[in-house]
């Protein structure tokens, strides 16, 4: 254990101490004589971000519900806790026993975000684990990550020794159950990670070496030891009713992000907008049922008192049992003073009258996501909405009394013309005009439109994993046209950061040529590099010119669809002729239709459910 | 019907701050399936007071809220309800029906708090004079304040205006203060400010911790 009186002592000068102590209802104390494995799920953003995502939850109940194992969790200590840990010798512990990371059998990290990486570098560092694995001895923990940017592992392959690759409820199971008996047979971490290899959807980076071209493309991957395989397939959970959903969860004592009960409804996505990478790697579409999700609700709300119930899901209005489920959980909970939320709708599949049941209270604010203003635009990324399905809705909203409406946009997407980022002025001044075209009678409230552009992104597994990302010139360029264009008492602008766009499509596409710039921009003092007050651009920059990394390379580069792409290696279970028919189509503005509506062939029904997908209706 | 309920804040939770505290409880009540009362409005909250806040990092067995209630229950079967659903550094000690109309904060009159404090190289007797200073004297100390203009003020106190019962004891090696403050509503004196008069006047502190031990009313006893 750290020396807690040490920790005791310097707590009440750091903001929000209650991040560092645990403690919460609901957190699994175990007895360490009582486990064999200590496992640390670590997530390398603050308390309050790392408490509010789902997977934390499910992973950490699914752990501890072994008698064997001890799950804890660790988070990022904010940066006035980092000074005060590096200035009194306090190493990073888990929350739970306050035992130092070090002494654990597992640290677990969760990728969320390009951005969290020098995060996950400098836990370790505070945890006096070496970065890279090879200069970790038999007795240092075991360092495995996974989470969406697992899909392209390889910018942090010197650092991480195994990667999960898709949904790790099942998986990360198997890997505790080996390590259990390669433990009791006495433990070498070569001899785990060569037996681990072999279970799917585990990818272990020191087992291949890469080679380059001259034009600094990669040439080919060698498989360097006998174990490994050529080609590593996620992992899905067929069955979501079946598969382990936690009863209770833990009950933060401070204000997190999300302060409320999170139900997942369903995972995966048949919309097809061909920049998001969620919904091509998540596929298929497993949906649960409402008697499975109206039970997780009750243990859920009895075991913390929550008072919001959120149903969340990449598209939650697609849902196919919703009005049966809000229905059944507002008869429940109506009178309980318990709300329901629906984070994730689409426009076009809005039932208003559940809407509006669930939110006769409040009015607070509804919030559209056209993410392209022109409509050539919106054929291009396949967000597949007419202006009719935007404005349709949004005077729907107006007429049931709401009056704050926020608009969600993307600029820099592929072949954007001035006209297509004009679009988005236009857009947004017709739902304005939604608004006063109206009987004055009618017209209540006071119209605010807050409009938000984000700068395009392109990800790997998606249509647009070969486009180049505009400059950031080009980004400034658009943002500030738009920000002087759009002068309205009523309607705001505002724009993400492109530095910080630049920067995520850097090692969003990026390879194992990036991890020495990663670790010196880590030395430098990068970190909470999405926190835009404490991130340093010119840090970065330093870093890549120091280490001779050409950072316009991963982002700003247009690629051949014949070029090998670093995570070629991982099969999501699409196939790569389905992107490619799929980048063709979004470069003549061709839409292709709901997946439900018709099967497209993406590839997953053939690998990894046998079959044609559930939903499919013409199938 | 409204419920006096008395509770601890320990171990961990001193970290937890006062509208946490709030927040938590509120939720425990919904865990306990107690039937409370709701304000009516657009956003109905649960029908709870509490006492004075505490300062963040202090322990304490002697927290009060009130809350109102539809149900009427025995005050043993809440407490035992609660006491199911709450963790074991938040537990309710006692609950009583309310037959005083003032606010929690009207009759809290004083607060009780023990100190539990490590040396270095203690000179007790010299300890004892600073304690009999503290209470019959006064030490003069001053703190730095937001005035209304939100202007930042250096304020003069009196230790004798605020404590009102100062008693020091060893056990077991270790160093134990008992003290009485007078509870205001600006909390002029913290029971901080005791350990920084202490350590001002030349004591070396190694570390302390501090217990309240309850709230009590103008005749000095506990609120219930």
């Amino acid at each position: 254990m750290i020396n807690i009186k040490k920790l005791d002592r310097e707590l009440l000068s750091v903001e929000k101490p209650a991040r560092y102590v645990g403690s919460e209802l609901n957190s699994v104390i175990k007895n360490k004589e009582d486990v064999s494995i200590r496992f640390a799920f670590a997530f390398p953003d603050v308390y309050e971000v790392g408490m509010s995502h789902t997977g934390l939850h499910i992973l950490y109940h699914l752990l501890n519900s072994k008698d064997n194992i001890w799950c804890e969790r660790v988070f990022a200590p904010w940066t006035d806790m980092e000074k005060v840990m590096r200035k009194n010798d306090i190493p990073l512990y888990g929350l739970e026993s306050k035992d130092e990371l070090k002494k654990f059998d597992f640290v677990g990290f969760t990728l969320q975000y390009e951005m969290s990486y020098t995060n996950v570098l400098n836990m370790l560092n505070l945890a006096d684990i070496p970065i890279r694995s090879k200069d970790r001895t038999e007795d240092m923990p075991i360092v495995i990550a996974g989470g969406p940017c697992a899909y392209n592992p390889e910018p942090l392959y010197e650092v991480v020794d195994l990667f999960t690759i898709g949904e790790s409820e099942e998986l990360i199971l198997e890997l505790m159950e080996l390590y259990e008996k390669e433990k009791i047979s006495g433990f070498n971490k070569l001899s785990f990670l060569e037996k681990a290899a072999h279970i799917e959807g585990v990818y272990v980076p020191r087992f291949y070496e890469e080679t380059y071209n001259d034009d600094g493309t990669i040439k080919e991957r060698k498989i360097l030891n006998s174990n490994a395989k050529e080609v590593i397939t996620k992992r899905i959970i067929k069955d979501l009713d079946k598969s382990f959903y936690p009863e209770k969860s833990i009950l933060p004592y401070i204000d997190v992000v999300h302060d409320r009960v999170v139900l997942e409804v369903f995972r995966g996505c048949t919309r097809g907008c061909r920049f998001c990478q969620a919904g091509m790697v998540y596929r298929p579409v497993r949906e649960k049922s409402p008697d499975t999700l109206v039970n997780q609700v009750e243990s859920l709300i009895n075991s913390t008192g929550h008072d919001e119930i959120s149903l969340t899901s990449l598209s939650t209005g697609d849902y196919s049992c919703l009005p049966d489920l809000t229905l059944q959980l507002l008869d429940k909970y109506e009178n309980k003073n318990v709300s329901i939320s629906l984070p994730s709708l689409r426009l076009d599949s809005m039932t208003f009258d559940i809407i509006e049941r669930l939110q006769e209270v409040r009015k607070s604010g509804l919030t559209f996501a056209p993410e392209a203003g022109t409509q050539r635009m919106r054929d291009v990324i396949n967000k597949n909405l007419t202006e009719e399905q935007i404005l349709g809705p949004v005077e729907t909203a107006f007429n049931l009394g709401w009056s704050t409406v926020k608009l969600y946009f993307m600029i820099g997407l592929p072949g954007e013309t001035m006209e297509d980022v004009m679009g988005i002025k236009e857009l947004s001044y017709k739902v304005k005009d939604k608004f006063f075209q109206r009987p004055k009678e009618e017209i209540k409230g006071n119209l605010k439109i807050n409009v938000s552009a984000s700068c395009f992104v392109p990800k790997p597994f998606t249509p647009f994993q070969w486009v180049k990302q505009d400059s950031m010139d080009e980004f400034y360029d658009k943002a500030k046209s738009l920000q002087k264009e759009i002068k309205d008492k009523k309607v705001s602008f505002s724009y993400h950061e492109p530095k910080l766009s630049y920067l995520e499509a850097v090692f969003a596409r990026g390879d194992r040529r990036l991890s020495d710039a990663l670790i010196k921009a880590f030395e430098k003092g990068c970190r909470f590099d999405g926190w835009y007050d404490v991130f340093d651009f010119n840090k970065w920059m330093e870093a890549f010119e120091e280490t001779d990394t050409v950072p316009d390379f991963f982002a700003k580069r247009e690629r051949e669809l014949t070029e090998v792409l670093p995570w070629d290696f991982i099969d999501t279970g699409i196939t790569k002729k389905f992107l490619i028919s799929e980048y063709n189509n979004a470069m003549k503005a061709l839409t292709t239709s709901d997946c439900r509506q018709q099967c497209y062939n993406c590839g997953v029904n053939h690998k990894l459910i046998g079959g044609a997908c559930p939903h499919v209706i013409n199938s | 019907m409204s419920l006096i309920v008395k509770y601890t804040k320990t171990g961990n939770l001193k970290y937890i701050s006062h509208l946490d505290v709030l927040r938590f409880i509120q939720r425990a009540v919904k865990r306990a399936g107690i039937d409370a009362k709701y304000s009516e409005g657009f956003n109905p909250h649960m029908k709870t007071s509490f006492g004075f806040p505490l300062s963040l990092g202090i322990e304490s067995i002697g927290e009060y809220f009130e809350i109102e209630l539809n149900e009427d229950i025995k005050p043993d079967d809440f407490v035992n309800r609660m006491n199911v659903v709450m963790p074991k550094e938040m537990q309710i000690l006692k609950a009583a029906y309310s037959e005083d109309s003032r606010s929690l904060m009207a009759r809290s009159s004083y607060t009780e708090y023990l100190f539990n404090v490590e040396f270095v190289n203690l000179d007790f007797n010299k300890l004892n004079e600073l304690i009999k200073e503290i209470i019959e004297t006064g030490i003069v100390f001053s703190k730095q304040k937001k005035n209304k203009k939100n202007k930042i003020i250096t304020k003069e106190y009196n230790t004798k205006d605020f404590i009102t019962y100062l008693n020091a004891f060893e056990k077991t090696g270790k160093t134990v203060i008992e003290a009485i403050f007078i509870t205001t509503e600006t909390g002029s004196m913290k029971a901080d400010d005791l350990i920084k008069i202490i350590s001002d006047s030349g004591f070396n502190i190694d570390y302390y911790t501090i217990l309240k031990v309850d709230t009590l009313d103008e005749n000095r006893k506990s609120l219930l």
